[in-house]
């Protein structure tokens, strides 16, 4: 084993376990995605040296996001589809990206994304995106703690 | 791939392969060599995925040497305490037929955090690398 991390926690959560532990984690792995940004705990994690990694960086194509008027905009002046547009938002935060696809095609679309960069005023109109809410559940409500425990 | 360097030196490639919610045992291990050939480097799974073994026999069939390859898998809460996560990882090793991981998460919020890590902070420490005979 080469490095150990966590997934999910909140910073709070981050700081009672680096509190109490010497090792610090690696990483965290979170949602992160147009709707629900993180623009809070990203940099909080990596001012304590923690890598954020997103999970569900499309949100599972939740809210439109494939056909939002916004990325689909912007994908047009770089020749890039919405998916890319969307991966590239995530690396160029230096966030680490997980992308899920069982089509090659859209395997080899979510790779190609290291070869252009957007500029910060496109940065911003994504930015201006976030809702600050999952597109799935929170961890901190207790009726999915109860679900996801039970 | 451009690589991002974790607290601990260790490289990550900035794009990966997650798994979660491919389901289907044929279809898992057919994406996984998909994605490989297509250039990934890095596969994201978990326990709870129960995909680790399809992941595992992809990995295998691919012919890459490992340390080509970044395998994160995750603990799963209902094993989120001490001994659970040292017998877990064993498990997900186990079923990923590997000798080592390059990164282990726990998976949720949840349960005893604090033990599992000191368990994880051992194996790490221990070099811990193959399943214990």
């Amino acid at each position: 084993m080469r490095a150990i991390g966590v997934s999910n926690f909140q910073p709070d959560r981050l700081a009672d376990l680096m509190a109490f532990n010497r090792v610090k984690p690696a990483v965290n792995q979170v949602e992160v995605n147009p709707f629900n940004q993180q623009l809070h705990a990203v940099p909080w994690m990596k001012a304590k040296g923690i890598q954020p990694e997103a999970w569900a960086p499309f949100a599972e194509g939740r809210n439109n996001l494939f056909t939002h008027p916004v990325l689909t905009e912007i994908g047009k002046q770089y020749g890039k589809s919405v998916g890319q547009v969307v991966l590239r938002w995530v690396v160029q935060r230096g966030v680490v990206a997980l992308a899920k696809s069982v089509h090659k095609e859209r395997m080899m679309e979510n790779i190609d994304v290291l070869d252009f960069e957007l500029s910060d005023l496109d940065m911003n109109r994504i930015t201006a995106m976030d809702t600050a809410t999952s597109a799935f559940f929170s961890h901190r409500d207790p009726a999915m703690v109860e679900w996801l425990t039970a | 791939m451009q690589k991002i360097k974790l607290n601990n030196g260790v490289e990550i490639p900035v794009l990966g392969f997650g798994v979660f919610q491919i389901s289907n045992p044929a279809e898992c291990e057919r994406a996984v060599l998909d994605a490989i050939e297509t250039g990934y480097r890095h596969i994201d799974t978990a326990a709870s995925y129960q995909n680790e073994t399809q992941v595992g026999n992809a990995l295998r069939t691919s012919g890459l040497a490992r340390d080509e390859i970044f395998v994160t898998t995750k603990l799963w809460l209902q094993d989120a305490n001490y001994e659970g996560a040292k017998a877990q990882f064993e498990r997900s090793l186990n079923r990923l037929q590997l000798d080592y991981l390059d990164l282990y998460l726990i998976h949720q919020p949840y349960g005893d955090v604090h033990g599992a890590w000191r368990a994880m902070e051992e194996l790490l420490a221990a070099g811990r690398c193959a399943p214990l005979a």
